[in-house]
C-alpha cells in the first residue's frame, strides 16, 4: 500500500467517524446524514481520480456563505448552538472533500470531525458514543503518525518529496491498533481520576422521554393492556450487596383512592417537603426491619414521579427536595427530562411500617364506586360467599386475593361486553383480564366489606440481568396492585393477579448482555460523579490496605514456617514482577544476558562512564586502560584479561584484591583529582 | 468529607514509582548536570492548537458536568502521554558515533562517517534528526532517518565544516524526533566526545610563494631536471629518456648505456613566522597563518627541506609528510606572542 491510499485510506475513515458521530447528534436530521454520506461517496469517486472540482479559492466563499447560514440555522430553526453546530460543520466537512489538495486540507477536516465528535459528546448519552470515540482514537492516531512522518520526509528530503518507503506495512497497522488500544485504556483511566469539580447531576440529556402510563391524575381502566407489550426500558434498579431477589419487589409509583366506574382518580392532590435526615437523607418514615438499598438509574420518563420498593424508608439524592402525598407516592421537584440517579432505602415487609392515620383520612378510601342498584346486590352476593367465615379484616382480605387468583383468567386481551361496565363484565361474564381489573375488582370488594383500599400503579420485579446485576424494569412490567388498611397493622400490599401476570418472559442472554453493558455505561460514566470518585478512591485505599496487610500477614507466617497456600494477590504479584524482568530482558537490547564479561570489569567501566571516559567498540580492553593512563585500571584490565581469556580461576585472595582496586578507583574519581580524564586532556 | 483516604490511597503505589524514577543509575558517560533536563521539549504549532483545545474541553467539561466531554478530555491527555511514550522510545538507546577523517583544514568541508546504533533488540526508531551539538565556528549538515529497525546499523555521510583552526571539542549529537503525531519536539543529547585540531587552511596555489619572494616557476624546472650532477651510469631500460643515452659507454659496452643523475632534494628552507598581532586585527593574523601553512605546503610538494620558526619556537628543516603535519599542528595552535603586525617570510640559507 503507497502512501496516497493510505492517506485516503485514513482520510475516508475519519469522515466515517464524523458522519457517526454526527448521527448520534439525534436532532442534526437524516437529511443533513444523507447528504454527508452521499458527498462523502461522490468525493471518494472524485478523489480516487484526482480531480478537483471545487477551486480552492471558492471554498473559502462557500464556508462563509454556510456559515452565514449556519446562524440562519440556529436562529431559527434549530435553536441549539450544538445541533447547528453538527450541520454545519457536517456540510463543510462534505465540501471540503472536494477541495482535498494539501495537508492542510487534511488537518482542517480532521478538526471538523473533532468537532463534531464533541458536539456528539455534548448531547448525546448514548453507549454508542465510547464506540465513535474508540474509532477516533484509532483514526487519529493513524492520521496524524502519516501525517507527521510525510511531512517530516518532505521536509529533510525536497528532492524526493514523496516518500515511497513501504514504512506502512502490516506490522505498522498492527502498532497502530496496539497503540490505539493502549489510548483507549489510559482514557478511560484517566478519566477515572480526573478530579470532579461539579455536582455531577448538572447534565444535558436530549434522549427522548418515555411515556409512561398509569401515572398521571387519572387513570383509565384498560390503559396498562398494550403497554404490557412494550419492551422500553424504564429504569434499571441495582440492589447493593444482593444477588437476585427471593420474591417480587414491587416498585410502588402512584396511589389512586377514588374508583368513578371507569376510570381511577386521585380527589386531592396536596405535597408537601419530605424532611431531611442526619446525613442529608430525605426521610419519608421510620426505617423497619428489612432494609434493602436500591440504585436506581431512571430513565428519562414524563413524569415527576420517582419509584421506590414498597415500603421505601429514605431517599439519598442530589436533588434539592422531594415531595410527598398523603397516599406515600414520591414526586421530585419538577419533571427532570432526563436520567436521575437516585438511592432509596425499603423495608420491604407487606405491611407499611405503622404511622397514625387517623379516621378522617381513612373514609375516603371506602367509597365504594357509583354503580346500578342490581350490580351493587350482585357484587354484594359474590363478597359474601367469598368472606364467608372470616371474621377479621386480613383473612378477609387474603380471602378476597386468593379468590380473584383462583377464579380469573389472565389474559392481556380480554372480551369486553360494551353494554356492561367493565368491573361486571371482569366479575361476571368475561371473567378474564389483567392486572387493573383484578385489583380493581379487589379494591371494590374490600370496599364493600368495609375494609379501606386503594390502587396503586407501578412496576414489578423486572428482569434480572446476571451480567450486571441488577433488575432491568421494563414498560412491559407496569403492575397495579391494592393496598389495604388492616386495623393495627396499617396499609399492606396485596396482588390479587395471578402470577403469571408478574412474571416476566424470557430474553436472550445476548439482550441481556448488551442491555448489561449499556447500563454500566450509564451507570459509570454518563452519571460518574465525585461522589463515585470518592467511592472509588476509599475502594482503593481499602483494597491496598488489606493487600499491604496480607503481604505483611504472609512474611510473618512465612518466618513461623506456616506454609499456607499464597495469598493471590501475592502470587499476581510474582507473576508480575517476574513478567516486568522477561519483558526487560526482551526488550532491552543493550544488556546481553549471555555477556561472559566479568562483574568486575563492568564495575570498574560503569565509574569511568560515570566520569566521561567510555570505551570505543573499536578499543581493546589493554588500549582503553592505556587511554584511561590509570594504574588501576591497568591492573583491573590485567586481572580481567587472565580470567577471561587465560583461563585463570580467580581466588579469595584475588577478590580482595579487585574489590580494594575498585575502592581506591572510586575514591580517586570521587575526589576528581588524578582523573584519566584530566589527564588526557593534558596531554 | 475526609480527605485522607483519597490522599493515602494511591501513596504506595506514587512512593514505588518516584524510588522507580529516582533510583534509575546514571547510563553511559554522560556527564549531566543535574539542572539539564534529560530529555528538551518543545511545542510544535500544531501541539499548541491541541493544547488550546485541551484547555478549552477542559473547561466545558468542568463547566457542564458532561462526563462525555470528559471523556474527549481523557482522551486528548491520553494522546499526549502516548506521544511522550512513543517519542521516548523511538529516541531512547539511540547512540550516535562519528569517524573524521584523519586531517581537517579549516574551511574545507570534510566528509564524516555518522554511525546511528539503535540499540534496542527489537523496537523501531522512526523520523529522527541526529544533528552535531552546535559548536563555535562549525558547521554541520543533519542527518535524517525515517526508520531504523531494532538492533540496526546505519552508517551515513555528512558534511561538516570547521570555520576555526586549533582544537576543536566535539560534545556530542542532538537527537530531535516529532514522532509520532507531530505535537511536540523532543531531544535528547547523546554524548559523543571527541577532540579534533583543525588545520589552518591550506591554498594550494603559488600565491603565497610569490608573495614571500620565491619563484616557483623557477622551481618547478628545477624539479623537472631533477639536478644535475651525474650519479652513476646503468643499462639503458625501455622508457628511458634517448637524450640520456651516454653514447660513449655505449660504444664502449657494446650495449646501450643511459646515464642517472642525483636527486636534487637538498634544497633547504624555513618559514618564518612573526606571530604578533594587534588588537582587532585577528583576522590578518588568521590570514598569515593560512599564509604560513600554504608556504609550507608548497615548499613541502616542491621537495624542500622545510623548517618553521616562529617567535615562541623553532623547528629544525627536515623532509617527510610527518614533520609537514607537525609543523601544521603548531600553526593550528598557535597564539599571538604580543603586539604588532604579523610576517611572514621565507629564507634559503
Amino acid at each position: 500500500m503507497n502512501l496516497r491510499a493510505y492517506r485516503t485510506a485514513v482520510t475516508y475513515f475519519m469522515v466515517a467517524v464524523g458522519i457517526m458521530s454526527v448521527a448520534l447528534v439525534k436532532e442534526a436530521g437524516t437529511p443533513v446524514l444523507a447528504f454527508a454520506v452521499s458527498g462523502a461517496l461522490g468525493s471518494y469517486l472524485l478523489n480516487r481520480r484526482r480531480i478537483h472540482v471545487l477551486p480552492s479559492y471558492l471554498w473559502n466563499i462557500l464556508a462563509a456563505v454556510i456559515l452565514a447560514l449556519f446562524a440562519l440555522d440556529y436562529a431559527f430553526l434549530s435553536g441549539t448552538l450544538i445541533v447547528s453546530a453538527a450541520r454545519f460543520s457536517t456540510v463543510l466537512l462534505v465540501l471540503k472533500l472536494f477541495d482535498l489538495r494539501s495537508r492542510r486540507d487534511h488537518l482542517l477536516l480532521f478538526t471538523l470531525v473533532f468537532f463534531q465528535m464533541i458536539a456528539a459528546a455534548a448531547s448525546t448519552v448514548s453507549p454508542l458514543f465510547f464506540i465513535v470515540l474508540s474509532l477516533f482514537i484509532m483514526g487519529s492516531i493513524w492520521a496524524m503518525i502519516i501525517f507527521n512522518l510525510e511531512r517530516d520526509w518532505e521536509a529533510h528530503n525536497p528532492s524526493r518529496p514523496v516518500l515511497t518507503r513501504p514504512v506502512f506495512g502490516p506490522s505498522f497497522a498492527l502498532g497502530t491498533v496496539i497503540l490505539a488500544l493502549a489510548s483507549i485504556v489510559l482514557t478511560l483511566s484517566l478519566f477515572f481520576i480526573i478530579p470532579r469539580l461539579g455536582a455531577g447531576f448538572l447534565n444535558n440529556d436530549t434522549a427522548d422521554t418515555v411515556k409512561v402510563l398509569g401515572f398521571s391524575e387519572r387513570v383509565d381502566l384498560g390503559i396498562m393492556g398494550p403497554v404490557k407489550k412494550d419492551p422500553t426500558v424504564v429504569m434499571r434498579v441495582e440492589l447493593p450487596g444482593r444477588s437476585r431477589p427471593p420474591r417480587p419487589i414491587y416498585f410502588r409509583g402512584m396511589a389512586y383512592d377514588y374508583y368513578d366506574g371507569r376510570s381511577w382518580l386521585r380527589t386531592s392532590d396536596t405535597r408537601k417537603a419530605l424532611p431531611r435526615g442526619p446525613e442529608g437523607e430525605f426521610r419519608i418514615r421510620e426505617r423497619g426491619r428489612s432494609r434493602l438499598e436500591q440504585i436506581i438509574l431512571l430513565e428519562p420518563l414524563d413524569t415527576d414521579l420517582i419509584f421506590a420498593a414498597s415500603f421505601g424508608t429514605s431517599v439519598a439524592a442530589d436533588f434539592s427536595y422531594v415531595l410527598t402525598d398523603d397516599s406515600g407516592s414520591l414526586y421530585l421537584p419538577t419533571t427532570p427530562y432526563s436520567r436521575v440517579e437516585y438511592r432509596v432505602y425499603s423495608d420491604i415487609t407487606p405491611f407499611e411500617p405503622v404511622q397514625k392515620v387517623d379516621s378522617r383520612t381513612l373514609e375516603k378510601y371506602l367509597v365504594p364506586p357509583p354503580m346500578k342498584k342490581n350490580t351493587e346486590k350482585r357484587i354484594r352476593r359474590l363478597l359474601v360467599s367469598i368472606i364467608k367465615g372470616r371474621k377479621t379484616p386480613l383473612s378477609r382480605a387474603a380471602a378476597i386475593e386468593s379468590y380473584l387468583r383462583a377464579n380469573y383468567r389472565y389474559t392481556l386481551n380480554p372480551a369486553t361486553n360494551p353494554s356492561k361496565s367493565s368491573l361486571e363484565d371482569f366479575l361476571f361474564y368475561s371473567k378474564e383480564g389483567y392486572c387493573e381489573h383484578y385489583a380493581t375488582a379487589m379494591a371494590v370488594l374490600l370496599r364493600m366489606a368495609g375494609i379501606p383500599s386503594r390502587l396503586v400503579t407501578g412496576f414489578v420485579q423486572g428482569l434480572w440481568n446476571d451480567f450486571g446485576n441488577y433488575l432491568l424494569v421494563r414498560q412491559q412490567d407496569a403492575h397495579s396492585w391494592v393496598e389495604a388498611y388492616i386495623p393495627g397493622r396499617g396499609w399492606m400490599t396485596f396482588d390479587p393477579t395471578p402470577p403469571e401476570g408478574t412474571s416476566p418472559p424470557e430474553t436472550s442472554a445476548l439482550s441481556m448482555y448488551l442491555d448489561s453493558l449499556k447500563w454500566r455505561w450509564t451507570r459509570h460514566i454518563v452519571h460518574y460523579s465525585f461522589g463515585d470518585q470518592k467511592e472509588l478512591a476509599l475502594a482503593l485505599d481499602e483494597r491496598t490496605r488489606r493487600f499491604l496487610g496480607s503481604i505483611k500477614r504472609s512474611i510473618k507466617e512465612a518466618g513461623r514456617g506456616d506454609h499456607k497456600m499464597a495469598d493471590p494477590l501475592l502470587l499476581l504479584l510474582a507473576a508480575l514482577v517476574l513478567t516486568t524482568v522477561l519483558a526487560k530482558r526482551m526488550f532491552s537490547g543493550r544488556k546481553n544476558s549471555l555477556s561472559k564479561t566479568s562483574g568486575f570489569y563492568l564495575e570498574m567501566l560503569h565509574i569511568l562512564e560515570k566520569r566521561g571516559l567510555t570505551r570505543r567498540d573499536s578499543e581493546t580492553p589493554m588500549e582503553f586502560a592505556g587511554r584511561t593512563a590509570d594504574p588501576v585500571v591497568k591492573k583491573l584490565t590485567r586481572i580481567f584479561q587472565l580470567e577471561r581469556y587465560g583461563g585463570a580461576r580467580l581466588g579469595s585472595e584475588d577478590l580482595k584484591r579487585i574489590k580494594a582496586l575498585l575502592k581506591e578507583l572510586k575514591e580517586t574519581y570521587k575526589k576528581g583529582k588524578g582523573s584519566g580524564l584530566a589527564r588526557e586532556r593534558a596531554k | 468529607m475526609s480527605l485522607r483516604p483519597a490522599i493515602s490511597a494511591p501513596l504506595p503505589w506514587l512512593t514505588a514509582l518516584a524510588g522507580r524514577f529516582l533510583s534509575r543509575p546514571a547510563k553511559t558517560g554522560k556527564r549531566r548536570s543535574f539542572l539539564r533536563l534529560p530529555r528538551i521539549l518543545e511545542f510544535t504549532r500544531e501541539g499548541k492548537w491541541f493544547t488550546a483545545g485541551l484547555f478549552v474541553i477542559g473547561i466545558a467539561a468542568v463547566n457542564t458536568g458532561n462526563n462525555l466531554l470528559y471523556l474527549v478530555l481523557a482522551m486528548l491527555l491520553s494522546l499526549i502521554i502516548i506521544s511522550g511514550i512513543m517519542s521516548e522510545t523511538t529516541l531512547r538507546h539511540l547512540r550516535v558515533e562519528r569517524s573524521l577523517p584523519a586531517t581537517v583544514f579549516r574551511g574545507v568541508p570534510v566528509t564524516v562517517r555518522l554511525t546511528v546504533v539503535n540499540g534496542k533488540r527489537r523496537l523501531s526508531s522512526y523520523s529522527f534528526t541526529v544533528k552535531e551539538e552546535e559548536l563555535d565556528g562549525l558547521e554541520t549538515e543533519g542527518l535524517y532517518l525515517l526508520e531504523l529497525g531494532g538492533s540496526e546499523k546505519v552508517v551515513r555521510t555528512s558534511r561538516y565544516t570547521f570555520g576555526r583552526r586549533g582544537e576543536h571539542r566535539l560534545r556530542g549529537f542532538y537527537v530531535e524526533t516529532r514522532f509520532p503525531f507531530g505535537l511536540f519536539k523532543k531531544g535528547k543529547e547523546e554524548v559523543c566526545e571527541e577532540t579534533v585540531l583543525v588545520y589552518p587552511n591550506v591554498k594550494a596555489s603559488t600565491e603565497p610563494l610569490r608573495a614571500a619572494g620565491i619563484n616557483a616557476g623557477e622551481l618547478e624546472t628545477n624539479r623537472k631536471g631533477t639536478g644535475i650532477q651525474l650519479y652513476g651510469l646503468r643499462d639503458y631500460t625501455l622508457g628511458d629518456d634517448s637524450r640520456y643515452i651516454h653514447w660513449k659507454s655505449t660504444a664502449r659496452a657494446a650495449r646501450t648505456i643511459a646515464k642517472e643523475f642525483e636527486q636534487e632534494n637538498d634544497r633547504t628552507a624555513v618559514v618564518e613566522f612573526e606571530n604578533l598581532c594587534n588588537e582587532g586585527e585577528e583576522k590578518e593574523f588568521e590570514e598569515r597563518v593560512d599564509e604560513a601553512a600554504s608556504i609550507l605546503w608548497r615548499l613541502m610538494e616542491l621537495n624542500y627541506r622545510v623548517g618553521l620558526k616562529t617567535l615562541s619556537d623553532t623547528i629544525a628543516p627536515a623532509a617527510g609528510r610527518d614533520h609537514l603535519y607537525r609543523m601544521l599542528h603548531r600553526l593550528a595552535l598557535i597564539e599571538p606572542a604580543g603586539g604588532g603586525r604579523p610576517v611572514v617570510r621565507v629564507r634559503e640559507p
